[in-house]
């Protein structure tokens, strides 16, 4: 599974979770089921990519105003088809 | 959930194709009509071309997956399957508690405060035991009954409080009527007579009274209709 996909499959299924990229980067990691460890620049990547194919959405914590990312229905629909595959 | 590699002729086949297998392993579907869909795909014989080419070295297809080769899938690559799936509603469950959680601390459930919270909370409870979560679950249940409760007793203190208020109303639409209604027939010569007609007793005078100022109405609500 490629890393959008691994996002996707750590968000959907604790929806309506809100987690900002380093958590979403440190989980995926230590799933381990990336073939590699993945940097929490190129988590930020992947989830301006998906924003852009509204799978996921993005809020400002008003805490600290760092942005916050979770699925969208576009997004629950992908975890779907991909068969709901979970980063646990 | 783990990377998991299989070098079966099933493991061989797209993510997509083997969890679409699994599902129906898991309905039920019988094992040669699994055989008949599977080896129908043109997955299925692209995988086949390609384990046959890799053995002969030429472009000969390998043997359709048989019954022998799904009984082996069942046992592995299904069973991991279903573990996944459990870990799956595990989440899934955990989430839902977790939400539960945040919009009973006072969250607007559709709000990003919220949302935020409840990843915070499954962060805790997905490091936490079974046990303790079953007794999270359990006093979240309580929580709800509770609130339940506590809700149909406000409800039945405001049914009490807009009937109390409807009561006062009535009351007071009764005397501006009573008092209307005497200075309307303080000015009537006959009731004024009957009024100060010492040889009537007062249950007389009443009857009189009404019966001059109701008509039949009187006499009805004296008959209780």
């Amino acid at each position: 599974m490629n890393l959008k996909q691994l996002i996707i499959a750590f968000l959907a299924p604790r929806d309506p979770a809100a987690y900002p990229a380093a958590a979403i980067a440190q989980r995926i990691n230590a799933s381990r089921m990336l073939d590699r460890r993945c940097t929490v620049d190129e988590v930020e990547n992947a989830l301006r990519s998906l924003h852009k194919m509204e799978m996921v959405g993005m809020n400002i914590n008003k805490l600290d105003d760092s942005p916050v990312w979770q699925i969208t229905p576009n997004g629950f629909k992908e975890w779907a088809i991909t068969g709901k595959v979970t980063v646990v | 959930m783990t990377t998991r590699c299989y070098r079966s002729k099933i493991g061989r086949l797209p993510f997509a194709v083997r969890n679409e297998l699994n599902e129906r392993i898991r309905d039920g579907v019988q094992g040669p009509d699994i055989l008949g869909w599977l080896n129908g795909l043109k997955e299925t014989r692209k995988v086949l071309r390609e384990m046959g080419a890799s053995v002969s070295g030429r472009a000969a297809s390998a043997a359709p997956i048989n019954a022998q080769n799904l009984t082996d899938w069942r046992d592995t690559g299904y069973k991991h399957w279903l573990e996944d799936q459990k870990d799956a509603d595990r989440i899934r469950r955990l989430a839902e508690v977790s939400q539960t959680l945040a919009s009973a601390a006072g969250g607007n459930v559709a709000g990003v405060g919220c949302s935020i919270a409840t990843a915070k909370i499954m962060d805790a409870l997905e490091s936490a035991d079974d046990d303790k979560i079953a007794d999270l679950s359990t006093a979240l249940v309580k929580l709800r009954a509770s609130e339940n409760a506590a809700q149909k007793v406000a409800l039945a203190e405001e049914k009490n409080a807009i009937q109390k208020e409807q009561l006062e109303l009535s009351r007071a639409k009764f005397e501006r009527d009573t008092a209307r209604l005497f200075v309307k027939w303080a000015q009537n010569k006959d009731a004024i007579a009957l009024a100060t007609d010492r040889r009537l007793g007062s249950d007389e005078k009443t009857e009189r009274l009404g019966r001059l100022m109701f008509g039949d109405l009187w006499e009805g609500a004296e008959d209780g209709k």
